[in-house]
């Protein structure tokens, strides 16, 4: 789509310039927003995307540089001289309560329509209606709480809601985050008719595919610094990865393990059957990274929660090695040497306030608790962390740092580490490369084909199609509740893939 | 511009220095105070008077700090300790030894301790409200018990307990430093004390890593009511007699003290040597003010402000 009123830029930042505590986080970034483009905003974790878009919204205060809005100058201090300004910034969890209704929230902020203090609560709801179907979004309902919604429908409607505030700059950080495929193409869908209506998006995204679907240009980071900006038709895929790490990376997947399959059979899944999953059925072989895809809800994560004694097991067989294993709780499930690595490391994978040491050893704790008085081995905590710190080159000030302070490639590396001390067998990974930039994905990949190579099962669950096409050997595919069907990678392509997560003919 | 960069550093530096070292500071400064205002407030008299007055308040502090680490809030500390007290002295009444008393105290300090945990980790009831209704269900025992009257017949070696020295150094000041100890080095050495902090931290990480986060509840509000279980029996022997009254009063001063704690040297982490500090800062305070001749009634609003102050400090992260 060519861009119109191509000279008139709504937004122009030059020499910004921001430092946190030490560290540089931002040096002397331009940036320009023509009306009505899509502007794509790439770089690795900690590149300074987000430092920039936050700028524009008043979240985080420049030390030096200047903004104009439409060539004026202007101050942004607050989120409230954004919004006068008409920039509206989408938050990666939406910024929505989820408990209140949607109309509480399309008026959270802003005044209700009111009489004498009164909420009127009809007009209320006819003015919320009225502008979701401005939007297509006549199937969100006002009457019902957010919680009721998909997040995609959560992330739309929050979106719409910028623009009932006049928004003519929209700020999206990494919007199809926790989308399916199917609800992604809904909310570009959405975002190009904003497009067509003059009003210009800042888009961070991780996935560089998205940036060649809908965006006109794309900005480049590095270290806090603008490296590139250019038009997306004048640019690939191969350059954008050089401008983000500044170097070659090479392959994105490595290469995969040649597989004899069905020589070795490890573990076995018969019947499983849960609340959520029904009857699911297969074997995974050895050296072999099984992977699992399907849509929010089909049971992909219900099943790996079952399978690691999240969520009880209703009936069915699950075998390793030959031997029967039962067990109650994620307790059992660990004893049998099955682990999961949740799909939310920052709430479910880590102990944020704990060191890089504790959270490495939490699970064998008791093991290096003894003596007299009653203790931790420090020596052999030290030694045990420092052997994952060295093998996965994990990037901190020391190993006492608290892991909140690490970016998400390392902090997930120490979830993996958290696993890899205890007698691992098998290794559930869910979506372990969300929010993770390029270079460590390749990182993570080349761990997980190693630990296939070392005897490890991996299972892993993902939403990114060329994701499990690019490390699994086979790939079984969910679909309301149940496993609709199991690919070789080789034999097999992305139509085919998503033909089947969609819930595809001959089922 | 490199010198406002500098400034900024050095602020940023100051801010650090404070909230590390804030209150330890102001702990200093409000002895030089007190002395300056009151010369015999300097003195290894009254130091052996703020050693006893902060006992209660470091044992029924560290029972709150193990529910605060734990992620919990347990509110029914005075009147279990209340109960656990006045039934140790009624015990005392009936003849039975001081040791069977203390034995009693602590096992109704357990089984209170035990019912919180229970009625929290296992129905999943709020601990806010759990504890306040268990703690009612204390008092309201502490009444049937007494019937509203103060208990006396205590012996000699109860009350020894709070008063007694050996070679010269207070009783109080060795059971304060038996269980600073203990309990530090639980905390801070052994797995359990770092479970206790995990489930804390976050609780939904502790329990996918396969730790029993269940029991570690239980275990944490059972430790809790054990150190009830004493703190009652100190409260008790410092009065001579059975005080009806003399338990509830401490769940205020118990928390304050865990929050002051939790803004000495780490921000907003709950640990005991802080707890320790948090009890000697309460206790200077209350002692300051009655050498002072301060009316009684202004403790409640220095009790009051300190609170507020602490969990100011403390940082906003935990509840």
């Amino acid at each position: 789509m060519p861009l119109q009123n191509r000279s008139k830029i709504v937004l122009k930042v030059s020499n910004i310039s921001k430092r946190f505590s030490g560290v540089q986080a931002l040096l002397d970034v331009n940036f320009s927003l023509y009306k009505g483009e899509i502007h794509a905003i790439a770089g690795e974790n900690g590149a300074g995307k987000s430092t920039l878009v936050k700028i524009f919204a008043g979240l985080i205060k420049k030390d030096s540089g200047t903004i104009m809005r439409n060539n004026i100058p202007v101050e942004i201090n607050t989120n409230l001289d954004a919004a006068k300004l008409g920039i509206s910034f989408v938050h990666q969890d939406f910024g929505l309560i989820s408990q209140m209704k949607i109309v509480e929230n399309f008026y959270l902020g802003i005044v209700f329509p009111n009489r004498n203090g009164k909420i009127q609560w009809d007009i209320a709801y006819s003015e919320t209606s009225a502008w979701l179907n401005k939007f297509n979004l006549s199937n969100i309902d006002p009457r019902k709480a957010v919680s009721f919604f998909s997040p995609a429908q959560a992330q739309m409607f929050t979106i719409a809601k910028a623009f009932s505030r006049n928004a003519e700059i929209l700020i999206l950080d990494e919007p199809t985050a926790s989308l399916t495929n199917e609800e992604k193409n809904v909310l570009f869908h959405a975002i190009l008719s904003m497009k067509d209506r003059g009003i210009s998006v800042v888009l961070i995204t991780h996935k560089l595919e998205e940036i060649f679907e809908i965006a006109d240009r794309v900005t480049i980071m590095r270290d806090g610094k603008v490296v590139n900006t250019s038009f997306v038709k004048d640019i690939t895929v191969g350059d954008i990865i050089k401008f983000m790490t500044g170097r070659n990376i090479g392959a994105k997947y490595p290469p995969k393990q040649n597989l004899q399959l069905k020589d070795n059979i490890v573990l076995q899944i018969k019947h499983l059957t849960s609340k959520k999953v029904k009857n699911i059925t297969f074997n995974v072989y050895a050296r072999e990274i099984f992977g699992i895809i399907g849509l929010v809800g089909s049971g992909r994560t219900e099943f790996a929660r079952v399978l690691c004694g999240v969520d009880p097991l209703e009936s069915g067989e699950i075998k390793l090695f030959n031997r029967d294993i039962k067990f109650h709780s994620i307790h059992d499930a660990v004893e049998n040497g099955i682990c999961l690595v949740p799909e939310d490391r920052r709430i479910q994978g880590l102990i944020m306030d704990f060191s890089v040491c504790e959270n490495t050893v939490l699970v064998i704790l008791k093991k290096l608790c003894h003596g007299f008085p009653l203790h931790i081995d420090k020596r052999k905590t030290i030694e045990i962390t420092k052997g994952f710190v060295d093998k996965f080159s994990i990037k901190m000030r020391n190993m006492d740092q608290k892991v909140k302070f690490l970016s998400g490639g390392n902090q997930q590396k120490i979830v993996l580490s958290k696993w890899l001390s205890t007698q691992v067998k098998v290794l559930v990974l869910d979506e372990v490369t969300k929010g993770i930039d390029v270079a460590t994905k390749t990182e993570i990949y080349k761990i997980l084909n190693k630990l296939a190579e070392q005897g490890i099962v991996i299972i892993m669950i993902s939403s990114e199609v060329p994701e499990v096409l690019g490390v699994c050997n086979r790939i079984g595919i969910f679909y309301k509740g149940q496993l609709q069907r199991i690919l070789e990678a080789e034999n097999t392509n992305e139509e085919e893939i998503l033909k089947f997560i969609f819930g595809g003919s001959n089922a | 511009m490199l010198n406002i960069l500098k400034i900024k550093k050095d602020k940023e530096f100051l801010r650090f220095l404070f909230r590390k070292y804030g209150t330890l500071v102001a702990l200093v400064a409000l002895i030089c105070v007190f002395s300056l205002l009151e010369p015999r407030f300097f003195s290894l008299i009254n130091f052996f008077n703020i050693v006893r007055q902060i006992t209660v308040l470091f044992i029924l502090g560290v029972a709150s700090t193990y529910a605060l680490i734990n992620g919990e809030v347990d509110l029914s500390i005075g009147w279990v300790a209340g109960l656990a007290g006045i039934l140790a002295v009624g015990a005392q009444a009936e003849g039975y030894s001081t040791f069977v008393a203390i034995i009693i105290a602590l096992i109704i300090g357990l089984v209170f301790g035990l019912i919180n945990g229970f009625t929290v980790a296992i129905f999943g009831i709020e601990s806010f409200i759990a504890t306040l209704g268990v703690g009612q269900i204390a008092n309201g025992l502490i009444y049937l018990y007494t019937k509203g009257a103060p208990i006396i017949g205590l012996r000699e070696s109860f009350i020894y307990l709070a008063a007694g020295k050996i070679f010269g150094v207070p009783f109080p000041l060795l059971i304060v430093l038996v269980i600073f100890l203990i309990t530090d080095y639980h905390l801070r050495n052994t797995s359990t004390g770092r479970f206790l902090y995990a489930v804390g931290y976050n609780t939904e990480a502790s329990l996918m890593s396969g730790l029993n986060v269940k029991r570690l509840k239980i275990l944490s509000f059972t430790i809790t009511g054990l150190f009830c279980g004493i703190g009652g029996v100190i409260i008790m022997a410092r009065l001579g007699s059975g005080q009806p009254t003399a338990g509830p009063g401490n769940l205020l001063n118990a928390i304050a003290v865990s929050y002051l704690g939790a803004s000495v040297l780490k921000e907003g982490e709950f640990h005991i040597f802080g707890t320790l500090v948090g009890a000697v800062f309460m206790g200077t305070i209350i002692n300051g003010l009655t050498i002072l001749n301060v009316q009684y009634y202004y403790q409640f609003l220095s009790t009051g402000i300190l609170l507020l102050i602490a969990v100011g400090l403390a940082g906003k992260k935990k509840h």
